[in-house]
């Protein structure tokens, strides 16, 4: 489990994380989101000890990560930025990694390189994007990591090789436990293949929850109570055409109208639901799944404001 | 099959793993941390990438080296030997110092990409391992290919331990050659192979623990570069500023001198003493220093912001230090500049120009390095103004305290009763007895009426240097010549821990001036002076070898062929020699005050512009010395080179010589003379000499 408590950082100043809490459980894939800028990669960059939190802490199974080789052995980090990688081939490579992991498997790496046709004695930059990614993957995965670290890692990738590490990434967690955390912005993706979701804005935690508890806490209705009797037509939403607010009892994130039909983004549970239509009785009501993305535009909307 | 089965099916047979030790630990306890000190994947792989580049070092030493000595001939090799083994070597001296430079930057030449500074933080090992491991890895590298020089040069040396801790001879020059020496056989052995070795192996970690700092200071090769630059010249380079700039502006301090050079750097330590053990005091410096350096780069090294990965300047303390030193620099250097190209050359250097060409220097110098600091153009922001103000503060102080005499120094003689012996070269005028035989020669005083003289004289220097002051500047001083006037003071500082000190000035006066000057002359007459100036204080009636008639150019019966005059009718013995000398300084110390024309010595110019009508006669006394080519020895007196040999005639080998003029007064000396029957052959054979010096 990789827990964090408390956890700020500052650049120059510049408060770049701050107060945030994650919990990462064990063999779950955890996904980081945010704006740009909104400091997923120094969360990363913390959880790999990287870089030094300025306050709280980050313990991977009770212990902390920074300065922790040992922990660090069992920990796989891929960045965003792999020119680490590019004046190496993969068999340089993994003649060094073999030697700082003492969980490395030769054998996975075989495998790994031959499913994705990699060659060994090619520089790491000469290769495309993709199969740098893929490389990088391959010697990862031969380290045997406990914890996999990845910032923005299929970003810009065809969904062929994307399709074939989430395959190992999904396979690794059910198999053997491996924690993923991954950051990108590919919200649709991350929504396929998630465990939990922590949403960052700003350097604060505006959403940390499991994805399925995200999701059916989190609805889009179309709500309407018909045309006012006697009302007149240019009056819109049901509180101008009652005179009262009738969705006072939900939790309501976002609303707009369209002629008699009110549009609602609301977090409530599906009793509470229950318990409005039954309360209200609309005329319409109707419940239309949010993905990820339009979860974290609104929640982010609703931040801002 | 697809790649979920493969594993599956290594799974089942797992192969050994890297480190299963290592691994069940780790996994067993997470919160140990499994870290060495030094991290043999970083080591190995370090010597991976960098290899070819010691072996191109080795190359360039093995090339400068044994290559080249085993093309020389025969009869050169000793002497390409001794210059190799005191590092007067080129190649050697380019390896220790672009070496060190060059794998310390590539060793930490990732700190320049956040991308790979990240990637190899992440990595299993602690910040101090990796340091070290890097540290370690590059020194190794540097060092292995001095080791194989060593052996290679095994064979060249004889076997034994004697010249390991030789010092250098008295005659040495750059790097503690003896270069007027012949070798014959090599004097090396296996003892001058470790002296070399070790004395090199510390310029060598010098260097390159500067370059390392250097390296993690900056996180930027290009800058690493100039700041590795920086650390290593910059001692040297305050040292010699400020001495210089104390020089320029404060009447009367000493000139700078190269004597504390092998404290400053170890490429001065072997400029000056070559790899000979003579200052160890100073080699012990440069360990400790190295190891400072090394810790505190490990110790920055620890605290590295990844975010400033790629930055020119890892640390924004430090940016502040390169900058105002490069502007500190370029200030000095174009105020020197603008000094030495004023073509109008007034009696002192114009502060004003110096300030001028300061001001302009150092704001330069501030510009450019901070553009090269923020790798942009565009620096002309708050933070660059206050730093600039901080340059401005610094430079302000720094120029008050070497221009201006703030603590009175230039004024300051010490008082009589706290002086207890003074010494002073007094012989750069052409003065009798001796001329310029022992121009550069320090004469030490230490009874009370000559140090009294020689404080009046001091002062008078300083009033007359004051009086100049309130002359037009640009008028010339109308002066044919100048003379260095340097006095050392000893005195009883009354400290409990240091019961003697010294106050030591130097001049450059007007000739003009000290002979015209009551105390210049009064000095010249005290007892206490002439009795320093003796010939037995001097050089020592005991090595006195002969004596002949001599003129004042250093000319003697060797040089000219004079009419009725043989060549061995006007030598006489080391007898005869020292019992002359013995009454020339009787008659010397009883002569009576001497005016400053009487004590002139005829210049043998055509138009004798200072007739001393006392003038009777010039000898020429030859110094026994048991070296054939004319090197001098250690004779009280004679520490400097002598200003005048006589030319050899024939097969008359090379002589260290002296002048000494007789004047009528010097009676005692006279009658022994005619006594002898010498008296007339030499009085004519002078006057033939001298009208021979100024037919030339």
């Amino acid at each position: 489990m990789i827990e964090v408590k408390s956890v700020s950082k500052s650049f120059d100043g510049l408060r770049a994380i701050d107060n945030i809490d994650m919990t990462v459980n064990s063999g779950s894939i955890y996904g980081l989101v945010g704006t740009n800028g909104s400091g997923k990669t120094t969360i990363l960059n913390m959880l790999c000890g990287v870089t030094r939190q300025d306050t709280g802490t980050i313990m991977f199974d009770g212990a902390r990560v920074y300065e922790n080789p040992a922990i660090k052995q069992r920990l796989w980090y891929i960045p965003d930025d792999l020119a680490f990688y590019g004046p190496y081939t993969i068999n340089e490579l993994a003649r060094f990694f073999s030697r700082m992991f003492p969980h490395w498997n030769a054998a996975i790496l075989d495998v790994t390189l031959q499913h994705f046709q990699l060659d060994r004695d090619k520089r790491i930059s000469r290769m495309s994007k993709g199969m740098r990614k893929q490389a990088v993957f391959a010697l990862g995965f031969a380290t045997g990591p406990d914890y996999l670290i990845l910032d923005e890692p299929i970003d810009g990738l065809d969904p062929l090789v994307r399709q074939c590490i989430w395959e190992l990434i999904v396979d690794a967690s059910a198999d053997r436990g491996m924690t993923t955390v991954i950051s990108s912005h590919n919200l649709r993706e991350m929504e396929g293949f998630c465990d939990s979701i922590c949403a960052i804005n700003h350097g604060k935690v505006f959403i940390e929850r499991d994805l399925d508890d995200l999701k059916s806490d989190t609805h889009k209705l179309q709500v309407s109570f018909g045309s006012n009797v006697g009302g007149t037509a240019d009056k819109q939403g049901s509180a101008a055409r009652t005179g009262i607010d009738v969705y006072r009892d939900l939790n309501v994130l976002k609303q707009w109208s369209s002629g008699s039909v009110d549009f609602l983004i609301v977090r409530n549970s599906q009793q509470e639901l229950d318990r409005f239509v039954a309360t209200a009785k609309p005329v319409l009501f109707d419940r239309i799944p949010l993905t990820l993305e339009e979860i974290f535009i609104y929640e982010l909307d609703r931040g801002n404001k | 099959m697809s790649i979920r089965r493969s594993y599956e099916v290594v799974a089942a047979n797992p192969p050994a793993a890297g480190n299963p030790a290592a691994a069940v630990a780790a996994r067993s306890d997470p919160k140990r941390s499994a870290g060495t000190l030094v991290s043999a994947a970083i080591v190995v792989e370090n010597f991976r990438r960098l290899w070819s580049l010691a072996l191109v070092g080795l190359a360039v030493l093995l090339v400068s080296g044994p290559i080249a000595l085993l093309l020389s001939s025969p009869g050169s090799r000793p002497g390409m030997l001794s210059t190799s083994l005191e590092n007067a070597n080129i190649g050697f001296v380019g390896y220790l110092i672009v070496f060190p430079m060059l794998i310390a930057v590539m060793l930490f030449r990732y700190l320049d990409s956040t991308g790979k500074t990240n990637t190899i933080h992440a990595l299993p090992i602690t910040r101090t391992a990796l340091f070290a491991s890097n540290m370690l890895s590059g020194l190794v590298l540097v060092i292995v290919p001095w080791l194989l020089l060593a052996l290679s040069l095994l064979p060249f040396v004889r076997f034994g331990l004697h010249d390991f801790m030789s010092h250098a001879t008295g005659n040495n020059g750059l790097f503690g050659i003896d270069y007027s020496s012949q070798p014959g056989a090599s004097p090396h052995d296996i003892g001058t192979l470790l002296r070399w070795l070790l004395v090199s192996v510390i310029v060598i970690a010098f260097v390159y623990a500067l370059c390392v700092l250097a390296s993690v200071i900056t996180g930027n090769a290009g800058i690493a570069f100039v700041v590795a630059i920086l650390l290593n010249i910059i001692a040297v380079a305050l040292y010699f500023i400020a001495a210089n700039m104390l020089r320029t502006f404060l009447f009367g301090f000493p000139r700078v001198n190269f004597d504390y050079a092998d404290w400053l750097h170890p490429i001065g330590y072997l400029v000056l003493n070559g790899t000979h053990l003579d200052n160890v005091g100073a080699l012990l410096v440069f360990l400790v220093v190295s190891v400072a350096a090394i810790i505190g780069a490990g110790m920055l090294y620890r605290s590295f912001r990844s975010e400033r990965a790629g930055d020119a300047v890892a640390f924004r303390g430090f940016e502040v230090g390169v900058s105002t030193l490069v502007a500190f620099l370029g200030m000095c250097l174009l105020g020197f500049v603008f000094i030495a190209i004023d073509s109008t050359q007034p009696p002192r250097p114009s502060r004003g120009l110096f300030l001028v060409g300061a001001v302009i220097g150092g704001s330069v110098c501030f510009v450019v390095i901070t553009m090269m600091l923020r790798k942009s153009t565009k620096i002309f922001t708050m933070l660059s103004l206050r730093r600039f103000g901080v340059f401005v503060v610094t430079a302000a102080l720094f120029l008050t305290m070497t221009t201006v005499d703030v603590t009175g120094y230039e004024q300051r003689i010490p008082s009589q009763a706290s002086v207890l012996s003074a010494t002073a070269n007094l012989a750069d005028l052409p003065m009798l007895p001796y001329d310029y035989s022992f121009q550069g020669r320090d004469i030490t005083l230490s009874d009370s009426e000559s140090i009294a003289q020689l404080r009046a004289l001091h002062g008078q220097i300083l009033k007359q240097r004051s009086q100049k002051t309130n002359e037009n500047s640009a008028k010339r001083v109308d002066s044919d010549w100048s003379v260095p006037l340097d006095i050392d003071y000893r005195l009883a500082s009354g400290f409990a821990l240091s019961p003697r000190s010294t106050l030591r000035r130097e001049y450059t006066v007007d000739g003009d001036f000290l002979l015209g000057s009551e105390h210049y002359v009064n000095l010249l007459n005290s007892r206490g002076y002439r009795q320093a100036n003796s010939i037995n204080r001097m050089v020592g009636y005991e090595n006195l070898k002969s004596f002949t008639v001599g003129g004042t150019m250093g000319d003697s019966i060797h040089t000219y062929s004079l009419d009725g005059i043989s060549y061995g009718e006007l030598d006489f013995d080391s007898k005869d020699a020292q019992t002359l000398a013995a009454l020339l300084d009787e008659d010397y110390e009883a002569l009576p005050a001497q005016s400053s024309a009487d004590m002139a010595v005829p210049d043998g110019s055509s138009t004798a512009k200072t007739a001393n009508r006392q003038y009777l006669l010039g000898l020429q006394f030859v110094i026994k010395n048991p070296h054939a080519d004319g090197r001098a020895n250690d004779i009280p007196g004679l520490a400097a080179e002598p200003t005048t040999r006589s030319s050899a005639i024939g097969d008359a080998p090379f002589e260290i010589v002296f002048y000494y003029g007789v004047t009528k007064q010097y009676s005692r000396s006279i009658a022994w003379l005619k006594a002898k029957g010498y008296y007339e052959r030499l009085v004519k054979a002078s006057d033939k000499l001298m009208d021979a010096e100024k037919a030339q």
